[in-house]
């Protein structure tokens, strides 16, 4: 390469560093002659920067942590758990209509059988009434009532003694809402029995003691944790712990148990149950839902105060039907029959209409 | 390059790459984020980059957000001349401060190569591929460079004769 103007700093830097011959040195000395250019004042004493003693005090802030080797997890770690902050609030809109008589899901079946169990308690104290017949607001009228103290209706201890009682006052006290929060369910191989035993009495046919049989394995108890409903405020708990799929998936509290086959076995027996049906349904447990909600975390000291506040919600919340399950709410309270009957009697009198 | 190879690379080349950028910025806070900057581009690319690769890959990135730093915060434009000297000729502790001051008067590109060669001993042929220049010019930068911070330290030189 010859030296020029556009190129001998290129050969000056070179040749500070050592990096040019003996005949290359001399070329560039001519140039810098020929060009007026200082050799040596241009070549001497160039500086130098040394790297000053500066540390970034920030690292820690772009490590990454390192990952544990699988070997080194304890087993604890690995258990998620989940954020019940997070709710999906547009249940509605995933949930299907369609719903089918004979009972051929898993919760139409949990109904079939509790409205067993019901009828084993229910039956034998109307024996002057024909079931298939009168709707339940006739056995709850007050001259059943007085032949049957309304204790009867809600307390064990005060079931007759008959085998089908005995055995259901049994399935009751097993049924129980803990006073630490925790609400659990128990449905006894006795509630199954009781059931197996007189189910031909309602429902008959193979298919639906099939479907008994499988109802009283998969309801489990529903176990409401004190930490979680003491962070909670009420209302959120009842958002969140006890929204209707909660109560399906996770089997029925004792008062539902009781409950939901009075009104299913109303429905039934007067045959009203048809597809729409459906969303009453949903809507009934719902709101006992939130009756379980609300005594779980010991807003409420006894189920009539949940039916209050029931009440107001199916009002303005639940479709009117829902006022029925209050209504036979009522009933376990030991509280308001004459208001459950006036509300029933209202609901007939809107339906002849 | 995996996690804890990145890691490593934070602790070798952090300070490093914060020298570089706080010399050629002159802005603590400024410097800083141009570290940051580096080490999530690299963390970005850490399953191509490898740990051999990564230095390099480092120096490049920080030379890169840096310019574009610079341009984005016109801070390219070379200081007043005059208050460089004013200040240093009061304040100069020795000649390695002097020069780190007077760097700042340099362009930009200028001041890159010169710490790249000086601070990291890159060779030319590395400067040029860590700054998109031709070998030639890096030679021709840090040459001229050089040429400019020796007047300064001539002209300081001769500041402090004059003074009584």
């Amino acid at each position: 390469m010859k030296i020029s103007i556009n190129n001998y700093e290129i050969f000056l830097i070179d040749y500070m560093e050592g990096r040019l011959n003996d005949a290359e040195i001399q070329q560039l000395k001519a140039f810098c002659v020929q060009n007026n250019i200082d050799f040596e004042e241009i070549t001497n004493d160039l500086p130098v920067l040394d790297s000053p003693d500066i540390a970034f005090d920030e690292k820690e802030c772009l490590l990454k942590d390192e990952i544990v080797p699988f070997d080194d997890i304890d087993e604890d770690q690995c258990i998620l758990k989940p954020d019940t902050s997070i709710v999906f609030k547009d249940k509605k809109s995933l949930k299907k209509k369609a719903f089918i008589l004979p009972l051929y899901s898993k919760t139409a079946a949990a109904v079939a059988v509790i409205a067993l169990l019901f009828g084993l308690f229910w039956l034998p104290k109307t024996e002057n009434s024909n079931t298939n017949e009168q709707p339940i607001l006739v056995e709850l009228a007050p001259e059943t009532n007085e032949s049957h103290p309304k204790d009867t209706l809600i307390s064990p201890e005060n079931l007759s003694d008959n085998e089908s009682n005995e055995e259901y006052r049994n399935v009751y006290e097993n049924a129980q809402i803990a006073s630490n929060g925790e609400v659990a369910h128990h449905v006894s191989a006795k509630q199954q029995n009781i059931e197996n035993q007189h189910n031909s009495s309602s429902f008959k046919n193979e298919e639906n003691e099939c479907i008994i049989e499988n109802v009283t394995e998969d309801i489990q108890p529903i176990k409401i944790e004190p930490e979680l409903l003491a962070s909670l405020e009420p209302r959120m708990a009842t958002e969140i712990i006890v929204s209707e799929d909660f109560a399906i998936e996770n089997g029925l509290l004792p008062e539902m148990a009781f409950l939901l086959p009075a009104n299913n076995y109303y429905l039934v027996q007067n045959q009203e149950w048809v597809e729409d049906d459906h969303e009453y349904y949903e809507q009934h447990l719902s709101l006992i839902g939130r009756g379980i909600s609300w005594l779980s975390q010991g807003r409420y000291t006894s189920i009539s105060e949940v039916i209050s506040d029931g009440l107001h919600i199916a009002k303005h919340e639940v479709i009117d039907l829902s006022e029925q399950a209050v209504a036979i709410a009522y009933i376990k309270a030991d509280e308001g029959l004459n208001e459950i009957k006036t509300k029933w009697e209202e609901r007939f009198e809107r339906k002849e209409q | 390059m995996n996690r804890s190879q990145y890691n490593k690379c934070v602790e070798q080349y952090a300070d490093r790459i914060f020298r570089f950028a706080l010399s050629s910025l002159c802005d603590e806070d400024l410097a800083k984020d141009v570290v940051q900057e580096t080490f999530t581009r690299i963390w970005e690319h850490v399953d191509t980059v490898n740990f051999e690769q990564a230095k390099s890959y480092l120096f490049t990135a920080a030379h890169h957000i840096m310019i574009d730093e610079i341009r984005r915060s016109r801070k390219d434009e070379p200081l007043d001349e005059s208050n460089i000297q004013k200040s240093v000729s009061n304040n100069y502790s020795d000649v390695q401060e002097v020069l780190h001051n007077a760097l700042t008067t340099l362009p930009e590109v200028q001041r890159n190569v010169i710490l790249l060669r000086d601070y990291e001993g890159y060779s030319y042929q590395e400067i040029s591929e860590i700054t998109k220049l031709s070998e030639s010019q890096v030679k021709v930068y840090i040459f001229r460079g050089r040429t400019a911070l020796k007047k300064q330290l001539k002209s300081i030189d001769n500041l402090i004769d004059v003074e009584p």
